[in-house]
């Protein structure tokens, strides 16, 4: 047995050392830190980290130097936490770096103490120990964590304390978080100060962020909210409550569906404007229609009073005639009338010839309202040709200005121009576009006339602006005069042959809607009115630069 | 020397007109007017001989049955001697053109400008200048 003594000893201290392992082992590494410093380190830590001692722990310069770099945001708000007092009862399980660089996963207890007057991490960690607690739980984690990733949806778990205990890989997906940042038990606080330094949040202060999920997890039942993530994608976020305090977070990618949405809205939008457009454009054919048909009829009846009032000019020309040679005939006879004879015979003759002066007369003028209403199925004349627009423009305003002058000498107008010289040469009839030009200036004079004496105000300047303006494909005339303007009730009726508010005789009621069928018809342009009685009237020409086959090909025959 | 003139149209009153504008020159006997109230009764007329001879024919254009455009080409064809002058409403530029390229020898439009007529008739018939 004596020889067994050595062997004895190397027994015992073998023992003794497996049993300091033993102990070693189940002993929890403990560290204690403030900050980046490590103050106190047991020898259990710097067995369970690979460490040859306490001291070489001591020496890092850094306590994080013990985190992977993944974990070290979730671990430094997590101890930033405790050495604000933060108290947990709960067992973290976050992983460490090794000596020799290898990971390893602990179970972690984080307790704020005071150490030298100050407070401390006291932090507590333990191998996972695959005992059968220890087992079945990891495994059934497992299980719970292959179920939710295999979701659609983003899961994030939270417990009773808004700490995070799981999220799916469609969570980690959605919010661009890189797997591994935020272990198991990191507070939603630091989620939200982690997206909040990500800038997700632009200039919104984080508290506000807080106060608000807080808010949300406050209403006990699901919650909705709509948010937009960093990469650009739109989550529906429901806030489900569990008995035991905690939450279940879904996220929804609904970016698809927005998208849908807005492409329908839009969509929407864009069928109302067409609808809204063809609408106004069947608004205007009608217009057009009504106003083609009248001009036709009063093409039509022209026509037909055109012969007959020929007769009646013809006749009364020749009574005339007629008329002078029967009194020249009968001049001898006449010395033989006596004195009142005489003078009845004379009246006769006077009274006759007058009667016939004024049959003329009214011939001619009925003559010329035909001669506009012809105008209506322009039989010809004009030829389509390249014209500089300005040039006619600027024609036409001195032609009406003269015309206007002439009747009034006492009528004085200013003429603005604004003629813009991008608008060149375009395709029309030039001399039936100058009449349409000339019937308007002559209408704004005539407007601005009847004001300047209806309210003899020394300060009104009666101005007359015309402006052209290119617009691409079209070119634009402007005629603005500051005279009476039209009165809502006329303006309906503005274009309908024969509708005048002038006195009779003076107007024909036929400018406007020739100037209509003009612009419209034959140059399948657009003429709009804008008038405030008593302020100013404007009307607006759009004429197509090109000339369309229609117009080219359209010529109404009589 | 008496010219006869042949005025076609379908208005009867034409025919109190005509003569009423030209009193002077019928009255002196310088001219004889005869009148159609269509084209086809001019083209009879014609047929059968008129007293004096038409040596001017003035047709409206637009009549019912044959037009003054048909009676136009027809006399062209058949009388060549005897100019036509259209008379019509319409004095555009596509009328014009028509009539004259159908053989006219000019265009007036209604009303009747008479003196420009006249003058048109005395182009062609030198023997009535008054």
């Amino acid at each position: 047995m004596e020889n067994d003594r050595p062997d004895d000893t190397d027994t015992v201290i073998e023992s003794a050392r497996r049993y300091r392992d033993q102990v070693l082992a189940v002993v929890p590494g403990l560290l204690i830190h403030r900050g980046e410093r490590v103050i106190h380190c047991n020898e259990a830590l710097a067995r369970l980290l690979g460490y040859d001692s306490p001291a070489e722990i001591a020496a890092l310069p850094d306590v994080l130097r013990l985190v992977p770099d993944d974990a070290a945001y979730a671990e430094r708000q997590a101890y930033e936490g405790c050495l604000a007092g933060e108290r947990r009862t709960d067992v973290r399980r976050t992983k460490r770096r090794c000596a020799d660089s290898s990971v390893q996963w602990f179970d972690q207890l984080l307790e704020p103490v005071e150490w030298g007057g100050e407070p401390a991490v006291l932090e507590m960690l333990t191998v996972v120990r695959p005992h059968d607690g220890f087992t079945e739980l990891p495994h059934q984690w497992q299980r719970l964590q292959s179920a939710i990733d295999a979701m659609p949806n983003g899961v994030l778990m939270l417990d009773a304390e808004g700490r995070m205990e799981g999220v799916n890989s469609e969570l980690l997906r959605l919010w661009d978080y890189p797997p591994g940042l935020f272990p198991p038990g990191t507070s939603m606080k630091a989620m939200l100060c982690y997206n909040h330094e990500r800038g997700d949040y632009g200039d919104a202060p984080l508290e506000s962020k807080i106060d608000e999920f807080r808010g949300l997890l406050k209403i006990r039942g699901v919650v909705h909210s709509e948010r937009r993530v960093p990469s650009g994608r739109v989550l529906d976020i429901r806030a489900a409550p569990r008995s035991d305090g905690g939450f279940v977070l879904t996220h929804f990618d609904i970016t698809d569906r927005k998208r849908i949405e807005d492409e329908l809205r839009e969509a929407r939008d864009q069928a109302e404007s067409l609808l809204q457009e063809l609408r106004e454009t069947q608004q205007q054919l009608i217009v057009q229609e009504k106003m083609a048909s009248l001009g036709q009829l009063a093409a039509g009846i022209a026509h037909e009073l055109k012969n007959p009032l020929n007769f009646v000019n013809n006749f009364a020309e020749l009574s005339g005639e007629l008329l002078d040679e029967l009194t020249e005939l009968i001049a001898p006879l006449g010395d033989q009338l006596n004195g009142d004879a005489r003078a009845d015979f004379d009246d006769l003759v006077g009274n006759l010839q007058g009667n016939l002066r004024k049959i003329a007369d009214h011939g001619r003028r009925a003559d010329g309202i035909v001669k506009s209403m012809l105008a209506h199925s322009r039989g010809g004349g004009g030829e389509w040709r390249r014209t500089d627009l300005n040039a006619l423009v600027e024609e036409s305003l001195t032609l009406a200005y003269h015309a206007a002058r002439a009747q009034d000498r006492d009528f004085n107008t200013a003429l603005d121009r604004r003629l813009d010289p991008a608008v060149g040469t375009i395709d029309i009839v030039p001399q039936d576009v100058s009449r349409v030009l000339v019937n308007l200036f002559a209408n704004s004079f005539y407007a601005m006339r009847k004001r300047q004496m209806s309210i003899p105000d020394r300060d009104y300047r009666p101005t007359l602006t015309v402006s052209t303006a290119d617009c691409k494909d079209k070119i634009e005339i402007r005629v603005r005069d500051n005279g009476l303007g039209i009165p809502e009730s006329v303006m309906t009726k503005l274009f309908t042959p024969f509708f005048t508010t002038k006195p009779t005789g003076e107007g024909t009621g036929l400018g406007l809607s020739l100037s209509y069928d003009i612009v419209v018809h034959q140059h399948r342009g657009r003429f709009d009115v804008s008038s405030v009685e008593n302020d100013y009237t404007e009307f607006t020409i759009t004429l197509p630069r090109v000339a369309s086959a229609v117009s080219l090909g359209e010529r109404r025959r009589p | 020397m008496t010219v006869g003139i042949l005025v076609v149209d379908d208005e009867p009153d034409v025919e109190d007109l005509f003569r009423q504008r030209f009193r002077s020159e019928l009255r002196k006997g310088q001219l004889v007017l005869h009148f159609a109230k269509s084209a086809e009764e001019a083209l009879a007329l014609l047929d059968g001989g008129l007293d004096p001879e038409a040596v001017l024919v003035l047709s409206d254009i637009k009549m019912p049955g044959m037009s003054g455009l048909d009676l136009l080409q027809r006399l062209r064809a058949e009388t060549p001697g005897v100019p036509v002058v259209m008379v019509t409403a319409y004095g555009d530029a596509e009328s014009r053109r028509r009539a004259l390229d159908e053989g006219a020898l000019d265009l007036v439009t209604k009303p009747v400008d008479f003196v420009a007529l006249k003058k048109v008739m005395n182009s062609v018939l030198p023997h009535t200048a008054a």
